[in-house]
């Protein structure tokens, strides 16, 4: 079922760039989680009683509150009707808009807040550490001192034999990316210049087949965003952001015990690790909106290592299955290729704000049909499709945006 | 069998393993590893192999699974070769899925002693270190015995 008559009501984000200046105080997930939602609610004209649901994403990295919607009902002195965190890893702040839509379309609420923040750049000392821990499988992966690029190069690996990927078309992703990030104002390597393929070649190893370059930077930053969704026929007359479809697939949680996933949808005659879960959830979005892969005019993806571009543009079905290094090769990231991918750079060069980056991504590819980038701007583009995954690459959803 | 006390003795992964991984075999897995053997879980009804541990058979959600024995030579399915290590590690070393006869993947270390790529053959050996023993692959060429000891 696609949504017929969810729109975007307001949205905003706040920022806080490091290093601070003289003076400056770091502000916290809350601090600038408040800051987001009390814009998107002024743009939105609508004032807190009006809220009847609120959506979030697990507990922040930067104050690890457990309960952050609870946090964010008690600083905004909202009471809703209906409010959870979406637990699935971070395709979970695309979810929530999932729900929020359902509780606008069946009525139960009148206006939505799904909000996300991260404070993580001012408050956690070791991410590399933090991040390895929670990602393998303590019993079975973690005894052999794994890193997170290490689990997600079990993917990438196999990835590039399969497909016949070479460094040059690894490099590639990375260098384009770069290159959307020098033009946008707030991403991590804005002033860092352009990057070259030999470059990226040089650059020193992390977990084959991902070099240093080819995996997302921390961002030096704390970010938080705010979106509110309500009903058409709450909003004036005028060109508007619907929400059309969101599609969804979650896989497994581990590396090892992906292998075990067999017996449907591309597993179907047994387990692969270059087949994602962006494959159902991409189709479940389009088919729910009556659209094809071709409708699409801008599309953002939210992943960290250079292989996952190519991998999730397979999935989404930009190219034929197994011809994605073709793709890569004919100029698919470039700035003028027919559909942009990713920017503002995506992760890999706007940075990856700790657990904010989902909502980075998804108000770039709402700002793309408003105009209002930042970055490069998308003349013309009507539909949006954003991605986001995971966990190591276990959970998928996809949202496809229109403006009409 | 395994009492909730045993859980004091395992060290592997950190020392952190709680009561229901006692009982839902990691312990048993590991032990194993310790006595040099590598045992799967096998469905007594549906004859299919699953790893890591399952409560009940992923495929036809059968109770009863025995652990077997595998003789535990596979052949590289995935690798990635870790240049970063966390804590004071030495580096390289590769970390990979191995796909057993049985059609389920370990996860282990293979040791560097030769050009690593997926596809090749290896085999088990079993190295006793600080956290307990540890299973990992060495490259099947070079005149290893199946199983590797």
């Amino acid at each position: 079922m696609a949504f017929e008559n969810v729109v975007v009501a307001g949205y905003a984000s706040a920022v806080q760039i490091m290093p601070l200046g003289d003076g400056e105080r770091p502000r916290t997930t809350i601090g600038l989680i408040g800051d987001a939602a009390r814009r998107a609610m002024a743009i939105a004209a609508i004032d807190r009683r009006q809220i009847d649901a609120v959506f979030t994403h697990r507990p922040p990295l930067g104050d690890s509150f457990l309960l952050l919607g609870q946090k964010i009902l008690a600083e905004l002195k909202i009471a809703p009707t209906s409010t959870t965190a979406i637990m699935n890893h971070g395709a979970g702040m695309i979810s929530s808009l999932k729900y929020g839509a359902l509780l606008l379309e069946s009525r139960l609420a009148d206006y939505v807040l799904c909000a996300s923040g991260d404070a993580g750049a001012a408050w956690v000392d070791d991410p590399v550490a933090l991040n390895a821990n929670a990602e393998a499988d303590a019993h079975f992966e973690a005894p052999y001192d794994p890193i997170t690029p290490s689990l997600y190069g079990q993917f990438a690996q196999r990835f590039v034999y399969e497909r016949g990927l070479t460094e040059e078309d690894l490099a590639t992703v990375s260098v384009a990316m770069r290159a959307k990030a020098l033009r946008h104002p707030e991403a991590e390597m804005r002033n860092k210049g352009p990057l070259t393929i030999d470059q990226v070649i040089a650059s020193p190893m992390i977990a084959s087949p991902s070099r240093l370059l080819h995996c997302a930077p921390w961002y030096r930053g704390s970010r938080a965003g705010a979106i509110i969704l309500t009903r058409a026929e709450n909003v004036g007359p005028g060109p508007k952001t619907y929400v059309r479809a969101i599609g969804e697939n979650v896989t497994h949680e581990h590396v090892t015990g992906r292998m075990g996933l067999y017996g449907f949808g591309p597993w179907k005659d047994g387990p692969n690790l270059t087949t994602t879960g962006a494959y159902l959830a991409g189709r479940q979005a389009l088919n729910f909106a009556g659209l094809s892969i071709d409708d699409i005019d801008v599309l953002e993806t939210v992943v960290p290592f250079a292989f996952l571009i190519p991998m999730i543009l397979e999935d989404l079905g930009m190219c034929e299955r197994g011809e994605v290094a073709g793709y890569l090769r004919q100029g698919g990231l470039d700035r003028a290729a027919r559909v942009p991918i990713n920017t503002n750079g995506g992760m890999l060069s706007f940075g990856q704000s700790f657990l904010n980056c989902v909502m980075d991504q998804l108000l770039e590819g709402i700002q793309q049909l408003d105009g209002t980038a930042l970055g490069d701007r998308i003349a013309g583009a009507n539909r949006a499709m954003v991605h986001s995954h995971g966990g190591v690459i276990a959970a998928h959803t996809v949202a496809i945006f229109e403006r009409s | 069998m395994y009492r909730l006390g045993d859980m004091i003795d395992m060290k592997i992964g950190g020392g952190s393993i709680g009561p229901y991984d006692v009982v839902t075999g990691a312990k048993v897995y590991w032990d194993g590893i310790a006595e040099g053997r590598i045992l799967l879980q096998r469905c007594n009804d549906c004859g299919r192999h699953s790893h890591p541990r399952q409560e009940a058979c992923e495929n036809c959600f059968g109770p009863r699974l025995d652990w077997v024995e595998t003789n535990g030579s596979g052949t590289i399915y995935s690798f990635s070769t870790i240049y970063r290590a966390p804590r004071q590690r030495p580096v390289p070393y590769t970390l990979g899925l191995v796909m057993m006869p049985e059609q389920v993947c370990l996860f282990a270390e293979i040791e560097m002693t030769g050009e690593i790529t997926i596809g090749k053959a290896v085999t088990p050996f079993f190295v006793p270190t600080e956290r307990g023993t540890l299973l990992k692959f060495r490259l099947a060429s070079a005149g290893n015995t199946p199983n590797g000891l």
